[in-house]
C-alpha cells in the first residue's frame, strides 16, 4: 500500500486555501461570539468567565491540536482507525453513566472546567472506521454483507448518541449516505432519502392547488425534454394551461356543478382523470414514455394528497399545531417558536449594511437563546447585514467546495472517504443550522462547525479537517 | 487515478449551489424586503417610557393651593413580554387579592398582547420601593412614575371632582388618550381637563431581555419632555369651603356662595360630602364602591343636582314683578288673618300685624299678602287672558335664571322647573285653569324647583340690584386657548332697579327684625330672606338665601338644609356664618357656631325636634 522510493518527495505543502478559509472561519466565528458576550467589561485574558475568552482558549488549543495532527504520520489514522473508532465508541457510551446531564442531554464529560461533548468526535471516529472498511481491497459496496457492516458502523453511534438524547448529533449522522452515495451507492437511495423529505414538507407548507400545478409542470417539462418535437410542445402547452385553469377555477365549478366535495379532492380525481386520459391516448399512439410519467404523476399526487389529507382529516388540533409549528406555518412566539421567531428578528433587523460589529441589540441583549451556539448565526445576520451574510455563506460553502476538490484528488480510498465524510457532515451542519437558524428548517440543535461557541465541535471539527489536510500532504505516499 | 462515481461530486455542488440559493434568497427577503422583523425588533428592544405630566395645581382666591400633586406609580404589564411567574407574592406585595391579580392579568391578555396594560395603578412609594427590588423576577412589568392628586385640605369634592383611568368607552371617542391615561369626571377636574392634562412625554429606553433597562434609545434624541398641567385660578375660598363642609356635616343640602360683582363662586358645598383624596391613589376603586354604595348618596352633587321649591325665598319674584308691571306699589296691602282664603283655597301664615305693606310683608313673610298678590299679576288686565299674563311672568322667572341651565363651568348642572303654560294645558286642559289653580306659585311652592346654584345666583341678582353675571369657579388660567368672556357678559333682569332697592331694605329688616334675626351680625349689613321648602316626603327643607354687606355686596348666599324645617333654623344661621367668615375672617359667635357644627340631623333626629320646640 505504502510506496517507499528514497529519490521523490512524498509531501507536498499543505493546502493554503482551505488553512485560510478555515483560519478566517474560525476568527470571524470568534469575533461574533465576542460581539454578543462582550459589555463593557475591562477585557483580561485571564477571566474564564466571559465565553469570548473560553473560545479564545480553545481556539489556541485546537491550533496546537492541528499542528501535533500535520507532524504525524497519515499512516497511523489508517492503522488505528479502528482502534478510535472503538475507543471512542466506548468513551461515548461511558458518558451515558459517568456523564453529566446538561439541557436534558446526557452527552457531556466534565473535568474541572472543561466540558468534553465526546460524541462531536464520535463523526471522526466513525469517518475512520468507515473509510478503512471501504478501502478495504476488493470492497463491494453494493454486496449486502458489506451494507450491513456499513449499518452497524454507523448504526451503533446514532443509537449511542439516541440515548444520550442528543437528536440533532444523531440526525446529523444521516449525512453518510451522501459519503456512501460518492462511494457509489444506488443514486435512488439517494434521490429517495431527499425526495422524501421534501415531499413531505412540501406537501404541508405549500396550498395543495399550488403544488399540484407546480409537480404537473415539472412532468410536463420532463417529458418535452425526453421527446421534444413541436407538436408534442403544442399539445403539452394546452394540457399545461387546462390544468392550470381548472385548478385556479377549481372552486367555482364545484358550485357551478354543486358537487360535494372538497376543493382539493375535486383536483385530485380530476387529474387523476386527466393523466388515465392521456395513458389512454398514449397506448393508442404507442408512445412509450407518456404512460410511464403519467403513472409516476399519479403517484406523487397520490402522496402529497395523502399527506394532505391525513394531515387536514385524521390528525387532532394539537398534532396539527406541533406540525405547524414546527413547519414554520404556525408562530407560537412564546413557546416553541420563540427561538426561531427571535431568530428571525435578529436576522431581519439587520438590513443590507447590517448594524455594525458590537452594534447588535437582538443578540446583544440575549433575545435570541443559545445565540452564541446553535444560533450564532443571528449574529452574522444583525450586524453584518445581507452583504455580510452573503460574503460568510459564499465563503463557507467555497470551503466546501475546497474540500470536495481536494477529497477528488485523493488517489486513495481512505482518505477520499474520509475527506467526503467531513464534507458531508460540514454540509449536512450547514444546512441544517442555517436552514434553522433563518427558519427554513425544524428547530434541531446542532451547532455550525468552526464558528459557534463551544470547544468539542471546534476542536473535532479542526481535528478532523487537518487530518484530512494531511492526508492530502501524504497523497503520494498512496497508491490507490 | 480516478474513482468510477467521480462525476457524482456534482450533485454535492448542486446541492450546496441550490441551499445556497434558497438560504440567500430567504434572507434577502427577512432583511431587505420584509418589514415585519426590524418593526418586532424596535418592540424587542426598545421601551418606550411615558413620562407623565403633573397635572395642573389649582388655586384659590387668595393663592392658596388647593389641589397639588404626589408621586405615585402604576405598575404596568407587557403579556408577550411576559413568562411564568409568581401570582402569590406579587400579590401580597401590592396588597391585592390572588385572585383579583389574575382577573387583571387575564383582562391584560385580553386586551392586548404588546401594549402596556396597567395591573395597579398609583400604588404608594412604599409598595413601589418594595416591588422594584423584586421586579427582575416579573418579566414584562415594569413601573411607571405617574402623580396623584393631593388636597391641602380635606374638601371640595364635589367642587374639583376626582380623575379616573380612561375607560374604553371614553377611548373610542377620544383617540388621543391612551390605556391607563387619567381624566377628569366630574367637576373642575373634568371642565379643565383640557389645561389640567398637561402634555405626555415619552423617553425611548433600551431593554435586555430580563427586562432591564440598558439605556437610553440614541442618547435621548428622541425623548421628549413632559409639559406639566396649567395651573387653574379659581375664586374659591379654600377655607371657607372647608369652613362650609364642616357646618354642613351630618346634614344633607348645600351650600353656595358667590361674589355678585364677578360671579365667582366662592365656595360650593354639598352635603353629606366626602374627602377627595379617597379617590386617589391605590384604593380609589375600593373607596369609590363604597361611596357609591352609600345610602346618603355622598357623590350626589346637591348643590347643582338637587332641585327644591323656593318657598318664601322666592316671594321677592313676584314682588318684583308686581312692582314692574304696575300690580303692586310699595304702599299697596293687603290683609291677613293667620292666612287668607282665596275661592276654595286657604293659605295659611304667621301671627303677625295686619294689614302689611310691601316692606312688612316681606320681612314678616306673610303668605296672604304674596298670594293675593300674584293672583293680581296673572288676572292682570293689560293682558287678554290668564295664558298670556302667566307667559309674562314666566319670562320675568326665567330672566333671573330660573329653569334654564346657567352654564356655569361645572358639569351636570340641572335646570330646576318653572312650568309653562304647555305644562299646565297639559295637565289640566287647555283653558281649565285659572290663576287660583297655580296660586302656591305666588309662594314658591307648587311646580317651582331650583337648585341651590341658581337660588344662590338669585341673591346676587337681589345683591346687584337686578343683573347677574353667569356663576363660575374658575377665574384665570394662563393659555392662550383659555377664554371667559362667557362670564364677563352682565345679564341684566328687565326690572327697573329701583324696585331692587325696596326689596333690599325688605330683606334687611327680615334679618334685623323680621323671620331671620338669627342671621344678624354686628357691624355687617346681612340682606337675607328665609324659606321652607314644602316636602311630601317629610321634614320641610330649610332654605335661606341672603347677601352682604346691604351696600357693595361681597357675598351672595343660598343655604339648603333638608328636613332641618324652617329656613331660620338651620340654613340662616349657617349662611351668617359663612358670610361672618368670610367677611371678617373670624366667627365671633362662637355659641351659634358649635351649635352648627354639633347639630347632627341625619343620624339623631331628636336634635331636630329639640330645635323646632325652642324656635
Amino acid at each position: 500500500m505504502i510506496r517507499n522510493t528514497n529519490n521523490i518527495k512524498l509531501t507536498k505543502k499543505i493546502d493554503y486555501l482551505s488553512l485560510s478559509m478555515f483560519l478566517f472561519l474560525v476568527l470571524f466565528g470568534w469575533l461574533n461570539i465576542f460581539s454578543c458576550t462582550h459589555f463593557d467589561e475591562e477585557l483580561n485574558i485571564f477571566k474564564f468567565s466571559h465565553a469570548y475568552i473560553k473560545q479564545l482558549y480553545w481556539i489556541l488549543l485546537a491550533l496546537v491540536l492541528s499542528f501535533l495532527i500535520l507532524n504525524t504520520d497519515s499512516k497511523y489514522f489508517v492503522i488505528t482507525a479502528y482502534l478510535i473508532y472503538f475507543l471512542i465508541l466506548s468513551l461515548n457510551i461511558a458518558t451515558l453513566i459517568i456523564g453529566k446531564e446538561i439541557n436534558n442531554q446526557k452527552a457531556w464529560i466534565i473535568i474541572g472546567e472543561l466540558r468534553i461533548q465526546p460524541s462531536e468526535f464520535l463523526k471522526i471516529a466513525t469517518s475512520l472506521a468507515l473509510a478503512k472498511l471501504l478501502s478495504q481491497h476488493n470492497f463491494k459496496l453494493r454486496k449486502f454483507k458489506n451494507l450491513i457492516f456499513i449499518s452497524l458502523i454507523i448504526g451503533i453511534p446514532v443509537i449511542v448518541i439516541l440515548f444520550q438524547k442528543d437528536t440533532g448529533t444523531a440526525l446529523i449522522f444521516s449525512s453518510f449516505i451522501f459519503v456512501l452515495y460518492r462511494e457509489g451507492l444506488n443514486k435512488y437511495v439517494l434521490y429517495l432519502f431527499i425526495s422524501a423529505i421534501f415531499l413531505f414538507l412540501i406537501s404541508l407548507l405549500v396550498e395543495f392547488i399550488i403544488i399540484n400545478i407546480f409537480v404537473f409542470l415539472i412532468f410536463a417539462l420532463i417529458y418535452i425534454y425526453f421527446n421534444f418535437n413541436l407538436k408534442h410542445l403544442y399539445f403539452i402547452l394546452l394540457l399545461v394551461l387546462v390544468v392550470i385553469f381548472v385548478n385556479i377555477y377549481s372552486s367555482n365549478i364545484i358550485n357551478f356543478f354543486d358537487i360535494k366535495i372538497s376543493r382539493n379532492t375535486f383536483i385530485f380525481f380530476w387529474n387523476i382523470t386527466l393523466s388515465l386520459i392521456l395513458i389512454f391516448i398514449a397506448l393508442q399512439k404507442k408512445i412509450k414514455s407518456l404512460p410511464i410519467l403519467c403513472i409516476y404523476y399519479i403517484l406523487t399526487i397520490s402522496i402529497i394528497f395523502s399527506v394532505n389529507f391525513v394531515y387536514n382529516k385524521v390528525l387532532l388540533p394539537h398534532q396539527k399545531d406541533r406540525i405547524d409549528i414546527l413547519l414554520g406555518k404556525k408562530f407560537d412566539i412564546k413557546g416553541s417558536g420563540y427561538n426561531i421567531h427571535q431568530s428571525l428578528i435578529a436576522i431581519g433587523s439587520g438590513g443590507f449594511f447590517g448594524k455594525g460589529f458590537m452594534k447588535g441589540t437582538q443578540t446583544k441583549f440575549n433575545f435570541v437563546p443559545e445565540q452564541t451556539t446553535d444560533f450564532i448565526f443571528c449574529t452574522i445576520g444583525e450586524e453584518w447585514g445581507f452583504i455580510g451574510s452573503f460574503i460568510f455563506l459564499i465563503i463557507y460553502v467555497g470551503f466546501i467546495f475546497r474540500l470536495i476538490y481536494i477529497a477528488e484528488q485523493q488517489r486513495g480510498t481512505f482518505s477520499r472517504v474520509f475527506g467526503y465524510s467531513l464534507v458531508s457532515l460540514l454540509m449536512m451542519h450547514f444546512i441544517i443550522n442555517i436552514g434553522m437558524t433563518i427558519g427554513l428548517v425544524p428547530v434541531i440543535g446542532i451547532p455550525l462547525p468552526f464558528i459557534s461557541y463551544g470547544g468539542s465541535s471546534l476542536w473535532a471539527f479542526s481535528i478532523f479537517l487537518f487530518m484530512f489536510l494531511k492526508f492530502d500532504m501524504d497523497k503520494y505516499k498512496y497508491l490507490t | 487515478m480516478t474513482s468510477p462515481y467521480s462525476s457524482r461530486k456534482y450533485t454535492f455542488i448542486m446541492l450546496l449551489i441550490i441551499t445556497l440559493i434558497i438560504f440567500l434568497g430567504k434572507i434577502f427577503y427577512i432583511q431587505i424586503i420584509d418589514d415585519y422583523y426590524k418593526i418586532w425588533a424596535i418592540s424587542n428592544t426598545q421601551r418606550k417610557l411615558t413620562i407623565y405630566p403633573p397635572r395642573g395645581l389649582i388655586i384659590d382666591r387668595h393663592g392658596k393651593i388647593m389641589v397639588s400633586n404626589v408621586p405615585a406609580y402604576d405598575l404596568m404589564f407587557i403579556p408577550y413580554q411576559s413568562s411564568e411567574f409568581d401570582t402569590v407574592e406579587l400579590s401580597k406585595i401590592l396588597e391585592i387579592d390572588v385572585t383579583n391579580l389574575k382577573k387583571i392579568i387575564e383582562k391584560a391578555k385580553k386586551n392586548s398582547r404588546y401594549q402596556p396594560y396597567p395591573v395597579a395603578s398609583q400604588i404608594s412609594i412604599n409598595i413601589a420601593a418594595a416591588l422594584k427590588e423584586k421586579l427582575y423576577k416579573y418579566k414584562g412589568f415594569y413601573l411607571q412614575g405617574r402623580t396623584i392628586r393631593h388636597y391641602t385640605l380635606p374638601a371640595g369634592g364635589h367642587l374639583l371632582g376626582y380623575i379616573s383611568e380612561v375607560d374604553k368607552k371614553f377611548l373610542k371617542n377620544n383617540p388621543s388618550y391612551k390605556m391607563g391615561d387619567l381624566v377628569g369626571i366630574t367637576g373642575l377636574e373634568k371642565t379643565y381637563e383640557q389645561y389640567l392634562k398637561g402634555q405626555k412625554g415619552a423617553s425611548i429606553v433600551l431593554v435586555d431581555v430580563h427586562n432591564r433597562i440598558v439605556g437610553k434609545f440614541a442618547d435621548g434624541k428622541y425623548d421628549t419632555i413632559a409639559i406639566p398641567g396649567k395651573n387653574i385660578i379659581t375664586g374659591i375660598d379654600w377655607e371657607l369651603q372647608y369652613y362650609g363642609e364642616q357646618l354642613m356635616k351630618n346634614k344633607r343640602g348645600s351650600i353656595v356662595a358667590i361674589e355678585p360683582s364677578t360671579g365667582e363662586i366662592l365656595i360650593l358645598v354639598s352635603s353629606p360630602s366626602y374627602d377627595p383624596s379617597l379617590l386617589t391613589g391605590f384604593s380609589k376603586n375600593k373607596n369609590f364602591k363604597k361611596l357609591v354604595n352609600d345610602p346618603q348618596k355622598p357623590l350626589f352633587n346637591r348643590a347643582l343636582m338637587a332641585q327644591y321649591p323656593p318657598g318664601s325665598t322666592f316671594k321677592m319674584v313676584n314682588a318684583l314683578i308686581g312692582l314692574n308691571e304696575n300690580i303692586l306699589k310699595p304702599g299697596t296691602s293687603y290683609g291677613c288673618s293667620k292666612g287668607v282664603t282665596v275661592g276654595p283655597i286657604h293659605v295659611g301664615c304667621h301671627p303677625h300685624p295686619s294689614p302689611l305693606q310691601m316692606e312688612e310683608a316681606i320681612q314678616y313673610s306673610c303668605n296672604s299678602y304674596f298670594t293675593q298678590a300674584f293672583l293680581h299679576i296673572l288676572g292682570n288686565k293689560k293682558y287678554k287672558n290668564t295664558e298670556e299674563a302667566f307667559k309674562v311672568w314666566r319670562n320675568y322667572v326665567t330672566a333671573f335664571g330660573f329653569g334654564t341651565i346657567l352654564g356655569s363651568d361645572l358639569a351636570y348642572e340641572l335646570k330646576g322647573i318653572v312650568p309653562t303654560v304647555q305644562y299646565y294645558d297639559k295637565y289640566f286642559g287647555k283653558h281649565r285653569w285659572k290663576p287660583l289653580t297655580i296660586v302656591s306659585l305666588g309662594i314658591g311652592q307648587g311646580e317651582l324647583s331650583l337648585t341651590p346654584l341658581q337660588l344662590a345666583n338669585y341673591a346676587c341678582i337681589l345683591a346687584n340690584r337686578g343683573f347677574y353675571y353667569t356663576p363660575h369657579v374658575v377665574r384665570e388660567i394662563n393659555d392662550k386657548n383659555f377664554n371667559n368672556s362667557k362670564y364677563k357678559i352682565k345679564h341684566v333682569v328687565p326690572i327697573n332697579k329701583s324696585y331692587f332697592e325696596i326689596i333690599c331694605n325688605a330683606m334687611q329688616k327680615v334679618v334685623e327684625s323680621g323671620t331671620a334675626r338669627i342671621a344678624k351680625i354686628d357691624s355687617i349689613v346681612v340682606c337675607g330672606k328665609t324659606g321652607t321648602a314644602q316636602n311630601p316626603h317629610g321634614k320641610d327643607h330649610s332654605l335661606f338665601i341672603a347677601f352682604a354687606p346691604k351696600d357693595n355686596p361681597k357675598i351672595a348666599i343660598c343655604v339648603v338644609v333638608e328636613n332641618a324645617g324652617f329656613g331660620a333654623t338651620y340654613a340662616a344661621p349657617i349662611a351668617s356664618l359663612i358670610i361672618e367668615k368670610y367677611l371678617k375672617r373670624k366667627v365671633k359667635r362662637k355659641e351659634l357656631e358649635k351649635r352648627m357644627l354639633e347639630a347632627d340631623l341625619i343620624n339623631n333626629n331628636d336634635t331636630l325636634n329639640n330645635d323646632k320646640e325652642h324656635q
